[in-house]
């Protein structure tokens, strides 16, 4: 007697019906095991492990380097640099920075990266980095708006199999006393003060304690400075971060580390620091924008009337300063896919037409462009400023068009005023916002303090 | 035809409000509009006149006289009926129409007035000089005004059009017909008012999300009228310093609009010296009001879809109270 097997339709639905069957009923006996303790067969991790590195390389094609990115760049490690000390080094450790038993008791337990990173391309990094592996505990990227930012961090990652201990602190920790103390919270049981305190040398790791931004004498300009920018502004932006109203990875971090509060203190004692950028001159503070057409491009000339600040700025009461980015879905309502491109007034490849170019656009404005006078709103007027408005005189280059971009492509984001600049921004092309960057960052500037 | 020149000789056809009004080009109250809407009834009584006699001869050969007709007659019928006939009217339609053509757009002997079109509002200048052509741009300076045009009876009133961004087009149906107003180019348009009063505008080119909302006036005054508004807009603000025009600084309002006799200076939006004056705020939208300024100043993309002008709302209400108090003040 023979046995006839014919395979049916209705065979291999039964089987593929057992098999869903068979697995639901495994999961619903409880006895899968799910200790991290127990770590993954060799078998197992074998198998994760060659399929993840496929899907990164897969899927890592579709990424490409930005034109002129330059990941040797040590502004762009420096950019990274303290994100990784308070972000990443928990997990994957640092020179000089043991992996904490914590993680290493992780299924799969993260790696340290020293060993690790050339095992991979620029563009994988950038992928993991920017999207992280599921299943893994390697979240993605705080945003997915902040490429810049990913790259900034693949730099960092690039440099630090060279890097030595000392290195190492100098780039991330800048000396400052205890930084982030994870072990406790940040907001343990220390005084109000203390964290205010904690909070600030968080900043500082990249901004300075004087909020200069020039924290290392290689990296000039590696982050924008806050020094001497109105306390409304940096306590609305602190707050948005903070919010995800405006995306970044590195600052959503520490700006939601702490609550309003400390934030507030922050910003009170950013604003209060004193920037050169803004030295007040007496009396050239009266004239409006238009006076100030035929300002020196001169670096060193702190006491034009583009600079004048009025002697007391003006700081509205507490209680009014707006916080919730609330009104920033409207941004999206008022776009317009009929925008007329900027056409730019041809390539201006010297710098100083580069500049000069810049002065113009932020000084008149492009009419026919319908581009208004960066200062109208960002300079310094004896009437005073919207307190929300930020002073952009000596901001690093890459800094300006960055935040320009991002506007251009409506991904910026921050306080409630932001969408006015979104407004302005689709009407100017990538030449000249790389004009008006080059332009504000030549203004009056920071040099490191001593 | 003098008979059939406005619409008032057809009250009974042409009872429908829509047909009538400050926007109507069946109520002709300038020279060419006058013309082309004698051309406009010539051409449909002609045209209903023909229509008839068709369908009488269709039913003449079928219903009345069914069945064989005469070769010849059919011949005689298509030769005079359907060559000569519609070549004679034809011919005589296109020589009338070309002969009026010039006489529509004779030299001007008034004002000539720059307006430019842009997403989505009129820029205007009186007493500007400057010619039409290819690749060229506006003249500039003159007495800027927006959104609303004075003219003065009687004259050839020359507007120059242009535009910044897209094409529009320039129509005020009782007073002419149409003109693009083209980036690149200057184009000439006359107006020559027959009768005082307000007439609406409207572009008339699809422009963007908020062309439907881009409306203006036309005021025709007397000249004498005329040259006292011009001087009068002409001036400095009526009112100078305020509360309203500190803020109205202190928040950027003037990177876009200028107010003259202020420090505001900016040349992007429209000039608001004289914002007070004007009969309606957004380009014909709506009164001018404090209470609609107020409004347009905190969320104008209410008002038209698509403007460039970000929205306001997050200022406090009391500050937005001010500048639009002040800004209504300046008449």
């Amino acid at each position: 007697m023979r046995l006839k097997l014919v395979l049916t339709w209705k065979w291999m639905a039964g089987i593929v019906g057992l098999g869903i069957a068979g697995a639901l009923l495994i999961s619903w006996s409880g006895l899968v095991s799910i200790a991290a303790s127990s770590g993954h067969w060799s078998v197992t991790r074998w198998f994760l492990g060659w399929t993840m590195e496929n899907a990164v390389e897969s899927q890592s094609l579709l990424v490409s380097k930005p034109e002129g990115l330059d990941l040797d760049d040590p502004t762009l490690v420096l950019r990274s640099a303290a994100h990784y000390a308070t972000a990443c080094s928990i997990c994957h450790g640092a020179p000089g920075v043991p992996q904490s038993p914590v993680v290493q008791a992780m299924t799969p337990s993260p790696p340290r990266l020293e060993e690790k990173v050339s095992e991979w391309s620029d563009e994988e990094l950038f992928w993991i980095v920017k999207y992280g592996i599921k299943y893994s505990g390697m979240p993605a990227w705080p945003t997915q708006d902040r490429d810049d930012e990913v790259w900034a961090q693949v730099a960092f990652l690039r440099a630090l199999p060279g890097m030595t201990l000392g290195q190492y602190a100098e780039l991330a920790l800048r000396g400052e006393p205890t930084g982030i103390d994870f072990a406790q919270g940040a907001e343990s049981a220390a005084a109000p003060d203390g964290v205010v305190e904690n909070a600030l040398a968080d900043c500082a790791l990249c901004h300075g304690r004087d909020g200069l931004g020039q924290v290392d004498e290689e990296a000039e300009n590696a982050f924008p400075a806050i020094a001497g920018q109105p306390a409304p502004y940096l306590y609305a932006t602190l707050r948005a971060f903070a919010l995800g109203k405006r995306r970044s990875g590195f600052m959503e971090l520490p700006a939601s580390r702490y609550e309003p509060k400390v934030l507030e203190a922050l910003a009170r004692y950013f604003s209060e620091q004193p920037n050169p950028a803004l030295a007040t001159v007496a009396g050239s503070g009266a004239e409006f924008r238009s006076a100030t057409t035929d300002l020196p491009t001169d670096s060193n000339a702190v006491d034009s009337p583009l600079v004048a600040r009025s002697p007391e700025p003006f700081v509205p009461p507490l209680s009014s300063w707006q916080d919730e980015a609330g009104i920033l879905e409207r941004e999206d309502d008022v776009s317009n896919p009929m925008t007329p491109t900027a056409a730019p007034a041809g390539l201006v490849t010297p710098r100083e037409g580069l500049l000069e170019f810049g002065r113009r656009i932020a000084v008149e404005g492009v009419r026919p462009l319908k581009i208004p006078a960066c200062q109208s709103c960002h300079g310094r007027l004896a009437r005073g400023n919207n307190p929300y408005y930020p002073y952009l005189e000596g901001q690093p280059e890459w800094y300006l068009s960055e935040q320009l971009s991002l506007w251009q492509q409506r991904k910026r984001g921050g306080t409630v005023y932001s969408h006015i600049m979104s407004e302005i921004v689709q009407n100017m092309s990538d030449n000249q916002i790389a004009a008006v960057a080059a332009w504000y960052a030549e203004q009056p500037h920071v040099r490191r303090r001593k | 035809m003098k008979k059939f020149r406005t619409s008032r000789t057809f009250p009974a056809i042409f009872a429908l409000s829509a047909c009538e009004g400050p926007q109507s080009a069946f109520d002709a109250a300038g020279a060419e509009a006058a013309r082309v809407l004698t051309l406009f009834w010539v051409m449909l009584i002609g045209a209903v006149a023909i229509w008839a006699v068709v369908v009488a001869i269709g039913y003449y050969a079928t219903k009345t006289r069914p069945g064989q007709h005469s070769e010849k007659a059919g011949l005689r019928l298509i030769i005079w009926g359907g060559c000569v006939f519609p070549t004679v009217v034809l011919a005589m339609l296109l020589f009338w129409g070309l002969r009026m053509m010039p006489d529509l757009r004779p030299p001007g002997d008034g004002p000539t007035i720059a307006v430019s079109g842009e997403r989505f509002w009129w820029r205007v200048a009186y007493g500007v000089e400057g010619e039409p052509g290819v690749v060229r741009n506006l003249p500039i300076g003159g007495v800027p005004s927006a959104n609303e045009i004075w003219i003065p009876l009687g004259k050839r009133t020359e507007i120059l059009l242009g535009s910044p961004d897209v094409i529009h087009s320039f129509w005020v149906p009782p007073l002419a017909g149409k003109m693009d107003a083209i980036p690149g180019r200057v184009n000439r348009l006359i107006l020559e008012p027959t009768e005082v009063g307000v007439f609406n505008g409207a572009c008339a080119e699809f422009c963007g999300t908020a062309h439907a909302q881009m409306g203006f006036r036309v005021v025709v005054v007397p000249e004498t009228e005329f040259t006292e508004y011009v001087r009068a807009q002409a001036q400095p603000a009526a009112v100078p310093e305020s509360e309203g025009l500190d803020l109205f600084i202190r928040n950027g309002c003037a990177a876009c609009h200028a107010i003259r006799g202020t420090p505001p200076d900016g040349v992007v939006g429209p000039d608001l010296t004289h914002l007070a004056s004007r009969r309606t705020i957004g380009a014909g939208i709506v009164p001018t009001t404090v209470e609609n300024i107020a409004d347009f100043v905190a969320s104008p993309d209410h008002f038209k879809p698509g403007i460039e002008m970000p929205a306001f709302g997050m200022l406090p209400k009391d500050e937005i109270a001010q500048i639009a108090a002040w800004l209504g003040s300046l008449e």
